[in-house]
């Protein structure tokens, strides 16, 4: 069940001061020239932009403790995230959710986090999400703001963050105007052909080659991802961390006594994109990735996961 | 839990990425690049990603500790300020000022070296104050301000832009400043030419126009050859030669002996490939990009001039596109230089021994300056290691493996009456200290460094400091109140406001105009930068640039019979300096946790020396055991090892010739011998 509202746009700081005063609140905002996301102290700090990175942080920490007690999880909402970001943080779920072993410490965080993700106005320089789930979602949102002119479509999928006194219900006649707006972003953005990419997709791909003169191993593209999910776990004195880890470095696969199964750059490229593009889809049924393009965008030598997609079936 | 989020640099090399950290006080939460298009675009190399947590350790220095019988113990701020200060009197009362030194660090802010040159001049009264800038760009500082009157980058970073050729020469530049060297590799994708000189396979040789791969220690050689084939060949720019330079004849005279053949013959390199790259320089918008490789000789200085020579002999500078860009180590070693924590300069480059420019200071700081230039870094250990120096003042530096001639640097901090070190970890030189100071990290301090385009930005804190540990600026403020000083900063801020007073650099230069994108020097009092230098006029006295021609000559120390093996040192992408902060970080140790010793395949094979077998590497100097890695990207004759390992100190076995003028030694070049370790 969807619940449809409207929201007028002179009524969003107001609804963002009533969620920072029940909340803690999270949002992207302008810190010293650049939008990033922190916490909102106030709904004036609230910006509705795109940032470089999305707050994968908040589910799956860049590097924790994995020993100590989850006492300062609390409630929080995180607005302003974008439909790309929240859609890949989905598939996080199937790998720390799913299956016999549940991680706790993420779960923990999963359930205290409402996320109100905002449906993108135009299409951003990297992206390509229309190629997979497009910037409204129809599934996997709790709730998600879609900009309709004078007032925002909301849709939740439970009234716990609806504000009665802020928020009127929607009508048929703003669907009408969301997938118009919405098949307009399409004709922006066509997407790329995925038929049976994962089928398709070559082993031997000459890119991989190609790619591994470039890149310089920063790990990038597996941070910024929303779908990364490899972590590497190491000792500290009585501590024990989970970090981040990125799949492009030697060390991920080198095995203790030395060897190495992906010893060369263009083995771990490979992996990294077979990985999204066809191993998961043979263990999952969906590719891991959202079209969101943070991967290039953040990539110091712009390899694109997109020349991967087009050069299938060339 | 107090959730702050801040613009601010990373600390490790020049490049200076900006990058917007959030945090709990406690630890790091996000770390995300500036999307600014004049230095990070969006990016950060592994160091930015994950290196800011080595000051999360919990190994950071909490308290002050002195040395006592039963090893270190903590002790409280005033003790140690006694002590520290007692003993720097006593010592100085004793044997004069010059029995003390100081060094400051290229890691630290501008602010804060500038108080430790003013604590050594000002108020221990010595000009024994110098940094790492020795050990790297020294020779960039004097090789530049003779051609060009500035000791800095004459372009800017985004500028690399505008070029059409990038003639790179002695810097590993993605391994080294990665985000630099992606811009270039992103330039060249779109078509752009690069010439690569470096005897090694370095990553960016893979998409260079032309790789010369000269014999170390030949760089002189190989610039003076190609200002002699653009001469020949009538490429070079006449007008801008006779409005804007002087001493181009005796130029002539030195280059004209650096025939092809001659030229080929002392590099190494194909003379067609010479000849093709210096057509290709002459007749294109080109930059010069270079770093160690080319000032770790003792002809350092000698060859940064030859690459401004080339520069000018070209018209490559002063124009958008075009330049000679000494690429800076470390996050502020452009700054602790501006900042006069140097043995032969005050702040802004003023020479110590000139009258005129000291009065400034002298009337600033109200006391008498020393006039004699003090003991450059290297030249402190010597001192000391002879008794002439007694008491040393470390400030976040790790000379133990970080200098050359390690035998006697340690020797040296032995004999010492008094050591301080003032750093975040226990180093390898803390160690030896009798007091040890705990400082805050660039995480925990507000302040400014400058990088390697000239850019001053602000740093922010976004942690807790650990434990009692200070800024380091405040450290020595209660250091100069107890000696009997009235030093009154409250903020760095202020220490800002007499640097832009005093340094014309500088001038102008506020917190808040540094705010966003920061500012390169020099400034005007309005606060707006300069991102090309030279566009009308060089900063020499007489607004020439002046040719300043050397020939080449061997360097120090070369193969024979005995030691037939050029060794050459370097950094790796994921480590830093001498892994003070990288070997504290997981992923970076992880990726690079041991030394090595870069053989090529057909030097192994005729040794016998298999891949990750023990080897010995042995110099005229000393000598070390590492193992053996098999790798083309070194040509035969020429082996390599990082310098960042402490179970490898390489420096304790090189070359430690200096150049005569910057005082640098020749890392870059010693002879050596390989053996198989045989295990008793």
């Amino acid at each position: 069940m969807i619940y449809r509202f409207r929201l007028k746009k002179e009524n969003l700081k107001k609804y963002i001061e009533w969620l920072i005063e029940n909340y803690e609140v999270w949002g992207p905002a302008k810190v010293h020239g650049e939008t990033v996301f922190t916490i909102l102290k106030s709904a004036d700090e609230f910006v509705d932009e795109r940032t470089l990175l999305g707050p994968k942080e908040l589910l799956f920490p860049r590097k924790e403790n994995i020993f100590s007690p989850d006492s300062d999880i609390k409630e929080r909402v995180v607005i302003g995230v974008r439909s790309c970001d929240l859609r890949g943080y989905a598939m996080l779920d199937d790998i720390f959710l799913s299956g016999i072993y549940r991680d706790e410490k993420y779960e923990k965080r999963r359930k205290n986090t409402y996320f109100i993700n905002f449906v993108c106005k135009e299409p951003c320089e990297y992206g390509f999400c229309t190629t997979f789930y497009g910037p409204r979602l129809k599934d996997h949102f709790y709730m998600q703001f879609m900009d309709l002119g004078e007032y925002y479509l909301v849709e939740a999928v439970d009234k716990k963050l609806i504000k009665d006194d802020l928020f009127e219900p929607a009508d048929e006649k703003d669907l009408e105007l969301a997938e118009k707006i919405e098949k307009e972003f399409y004709e922006k953005m066509k997407p790329l052909n995925i038929e049976n990419l994962h089928k398709k997709l070559d082993w031997n791909n000459p890119l991989w080659k190609e790619f591994a003169e470039r890149c310089i191993s920063c790990g990038a593209c597996n941070f910024a991802c929303p779908t990364c999910f490899c972590f590497d776990v190491y000792d500290e004195g009585d501590e024990r961390y989970r970090e981040w880890d990125s799949c492009i470095l030697e060390g991920f696969t080198r095995l203790a006594g030395g060897l190495n199964p992906r010893p060369t750059l263009d083995l771990r490229l490979r992996q990294r994109f077979l990985h999204k593009l066809k191993f998961h889809y043979e263990n999952y049924g969906y590719y891991l990735c959202t079209g969101c393009g943070r991967c290039i965008e953040v990539c110091p030598v712009k390899i694109d996961i997109r020349d991967v997609i087009r050069s299938v079936g060339k | 839990m107090q959730i702050r989020t801040v613009r601010t640099v990373c600390p490790y090399c020049a490049v200076g990425c900006n990058v917007i950290v959030t945090s709990d006080g406690k630890r790091i939460i996000s770390v995300v690049p500036s999307k600014r298009n004049d230095i990070n675009y969006g990016s950060l190399c592994i160091k930015g990603w994950k290196g800011f947590d080595a000051v999360t350790s919990k190994e950071r220095l909490k308290n002050p500790m002195k040395r006592t019988e039963r090893g270190f113990v903590e002790i409280s701020w005033e003790e140690a300020v006694d002590i520290v200060v007692k003993n720097l009197s006593e010592i100085k009362r004793k044997y004069g000022p010059d029995a003390l030194a100081f060094i400051a660090s290229a890691r630290c802010t501008n602010e804060d070296n500038y108080l430790m040159q003013k604590l050594a001049r000002q108020v221990f009264g010595t000009n024994n104050i110098d940094h790492c800038a020795r050990l790297c760009h020294s020779p960039s500082v004097e090789g530049l301000i003779s051609t060009f009157g500035r000791g800095a980058a004459t372009t800017s970073i985004a500028d690399l832009d505008n070029a059409e050729l990038y003639f790179i020469i002695g810097t590993n530049i993605t391994e080294h400043y990665p985000i630099l060297g992606a811009r270039i590799i992103n330039n060249v994708m779109k078509g752009k030419k690069l010439i690569v000189a470096d005897p090694r396979n370095i990553h960016i040789a893979k998409f260079a126009t032309l790789h010369l791969r000269l014999l170390p220690g030949t760089d002189l050689a190989l610039l003076n050859t190609m200002a002699n084939v653009i001469v020949k060949k009538g490429l070079y720019d006449k007008k801008f030669i006779e409005e804007r330079t002087e001493n181009f004849d005796e130029y002539l005279k030195v280059i004209e002996y650096y025939d092809l053949e001659r030229g080929s013959k002392i590099t190494g390199v194909d003379p067609e490939l010479i000849e093709k790259a210096s057509v290709l320089y002459a007749t294109s918008r080109s930059v010069i990009l270079y770093s160690l490789g080319v000032t770790q000789h003792v002809q350092g200085v000698q060859t940064v001039q030859a690459i401004a020579n080339l520069a000018m002999l070209t018209g490559n500078v002063g124009k958008p596109g075009t330049g000679v860009f000494p690429i800076r180590g470390q996050n502020n070693v452009q700054g602790a230089g501006d900042m006069g924590a140097l043995c032969d300069f005050l702040p802004g480059y003023v020479r110590v021994d000139d009258e005129n420019g000291r009065r400034k200071f002298e009337e600033a700081w109200n006391c008498k300056l020393p006039s004699k230039p003090g003991l450059s870094l290297p030249e402190m250990f010597w001192e000391a290691y002879k008794g002439n120096v007694k008491a040393m003042y470390i400030m976040g530096e790790n000379p133990v493996i970080s200098e050359s001639e390690l035998g006697i640097v340690e020797e040296a901090l032995k004999k010492l009456e008094f050591l301080v070190v003032q750093d975040i970890f226990m180093t390898e030189t803390a160690e030896f200290a009798h007091v040890v100071l705990p400082a805050k990290s660039f995480a925990e301090k507000l302040g400014t460094f400058t990088n390697t385009e000239r850019r001053i930005q602000l740093i922010r804190p976004f942690l807790d400091p650990p434990g009692n540990a200070l800024d380091d600026w405040k450290i020595f403020q209660l250091i100069a109140r107890k000696m009997g000083y009235d030093w009154n900063y409250n903020s760095p801020e202020d220490i800002m406001a007499e640097i832009s007073k005093l340094v014309p650099q500088y001038k102008g230069v506020t917190y808040d105009c540094l705010s966003e994108n920061g500012v390169q020097w020099p400034v005007n009092e309005s606060c707006k930068g300069t991102e090309i230098l030279y566009t009308e006029k060089f900063a020499r006295s007489n607004g020439k640039g002046r040719f300043m021609p050397a020939h080449w000559e061997r360097p120090s120390d070369f193969p024979d019979e005995e030691y037939p093996f050029i060794l050459t040192t370097g950094g790796i992408y994921y480590q830093y300096t001498t892994g003070t902060m990288t070997r504290k970080v997981h992923i970076l140790e992880r990726e690079a946790p041991s030394p090595f010793v870069e053989i090529n395949p057909e030097d192994a094979k005729s040794l016998g020396i298999r891949d990750g077998e023990l080897v010995t590497v042995k110099s005229r100097y000393g000598e070390l055991d590492v193992r053996a890695r098999i790798s083309d990207s070194v040509p035969r004759g020429i082996l390599f090892i990082p310098f960042h390992y402490r179970e490898a100190p390489v420096n304790r076995i090189v070359n430690p010739h200096i150049d005569p003028k910057a005082r640098t030694p020749e890392f870059k070049v010693t002879a050596v011998k390989i053996v198989k370790k045989v295990i008793q």
